[in-house]
């Protein structure tokens, strides 16, 4: 797939992966590298800059195996932006797909 | 890559980023290797599953607003700059001038006599001391000039101590420019005669072998001395790439530097008796004087004691 298609939708689709539940790092990239095919490289920073952005909020937890983990929770701005995210998929997805019919 | 270069790797690119956010990000990949490795991958392959690490690292950056490039801009810049500069006209004319200097002083004190070398000495002294008076004459105009202008339209020219001695660094720049011009143009002009010499390069080789090869092999078997005559040749141009070294770097400088000592122990004293506490000065002053006469005397001896032993071969 892709490149340039991959790191567009990889915003949306990490965002949808923390909607349901607060998750940690390794967690999360992982759920998400099986979704879109990426090298796991690419989510760090990504969940980096939604941090910066404030879009996430992270806390550390301990965990029954290894060092405490740092776990992601989405924040109401980070709510709102996954909603307009979302919104913009569909309907460019919408637009998209329905051109590729008409002309195929 | 290991684990442990790609946290030096983060160390090295992230060091721009305070030091929790780093040591944030990089628990970040270590706990991610740790999982991969838990997961039966080996070192190797739990860092690459990250991917392209460079591209990685830049995406760190740009989430903090950096400009990835930020440390790898600096360094090819400046030395592409440097390169540049060493290619200029400029620069390869002022390293021409430079050689063509060192050429004037290896041939002056490689053909002329002991007494004519001496006579230069004192031409050169002279020389830099009447430019000294003249560079005096210089300072004085400026500063009377600019003080005029001061008293005349006070605040006018912003004359305070900073522009004036701007002024007084612009002047001592022009100044010394032409002192060396001179002195290079005056020791040009004593090795006229050089050219001549040159030509008859094979003559001095055996000259100079015979000199420095002043062993008694050399003197009871010239043809011996004859057949190396090329170590002998090495050991005079080293002997005369030393003597370029001190004469560029420690005897013309010197020579400033004692005719100004000079001059600051004559103020100093006359301060001293005009009841300024300026004893200390003095005395440095003094020490200065004699350090240099000192140096000048060794160097002296040094040229001398070397054409006795030439003139005694």
């Amino acid at each position: 797939m892709n490149a340039q298609f991959k790191k567009g939708i990889l915003e949306l689709v990490v965002l949808i992966s923390v909607t349901k539940r607060d998750m940690y790092g390794y967690e999360l990239v992982s759920e998400v590298s099986e979704v879109i095919d990426v090298n796991e490289g690419t989510i760090y920073p990504l969940l980096k800059r939604l941090t910066n952005e404030h879009y996430f909020e992270t806390y550390l937890k301990e965990s029954t195996e290894g060092p405490p983990r740092k776990y992601y929770h989405l924040t109401q701005a980070g709510r709102e932006y996954t909603e307009s995210l979302k919104a913009d998929w569909e309907s460019f997805y919408a637009k998209v797909d329905e051109f590729i019919k008409e002309n195929s | 890559m290991t684990k442990q270069e790609l946290m030096a790797l983060l160390d090295k690119r992230l060091a721009i980023l305070n030091a929790a956010e780093r040591e944030d990000i990089k628990q970040d990949y270590a706990q991610h290797i740790e999982m991969k490795m838990s997961e039966g991958l080996t070192e190797q392959e739990a860092v690459a599953t990250l991917g392209n690490i460079e591209a990685m690292i830049d995406e760190t950056l740009l989430a903090y607003n950096i400009d990835p490039s930020y440390d790898k801009k600096v360094h090819p810049d400046i030395s592409k700059k440097i390169k540049q500069a060493l290619n200029s006209d400029f620069a390869k004319k002022t390293g021409q001038t430079f050689n063509k200097g060192l050429d004037a002083v290896h041939n002056a004190v490689r053909t002329n006599s002991p007494a004519d070398l001496f006579k230069m000495l004192i031409k050169l002294i002279l020389y830099c001391f009447g430019v000294f008076i003249l560079f005096e004459i210089g300072f004085l105009v400026v500063k009377v000039i600019s003080d005029i202008l001061d008293g005349i339209l006070p605040h006018f020219l912003m004359i305070d101590k900073i522009v004036s001695s701007g002024i007084m660094i612009l002047y001592v720049l022009i100044f010394v420019t032409a002192v060396c011009s001179m002195i290079y143009n005056y020791l040009n002009k004593s090795s006229v005669k050089i050219h001549s010499v040159i030509t008859k390069e094979a003559d001095d080789m055996s000259y100079d072998t015979n000199i420095i090869n002043d062993t008694p092999e050399a003197q009871s078997a010239p043809d011996t001395a004859a057949g190396s005559p090329s170590t002998g040749t090495k050991l005079f141009d080293i002997l005369v790439f030393i003597i370029k070294i001190v004469v560029v770097f420690a005897v013309i400088p010197g020579i400033f530097a004692l005719l100004f000592s000079i001059a600051a122990l004559g103020v100093f004293t006359a301060a001293l008796f005009m009841g300024y506490p300026a004893l200390g000065l003095t005395i440095g002053c003094l020490g200065i004087n004699v350090c240099a006469i000192t140096f000048y005397v060794f160097i002296f001896k040094l040229v001398f004691g070397e054409r006795r032993e030439k003139n005694e071969a």
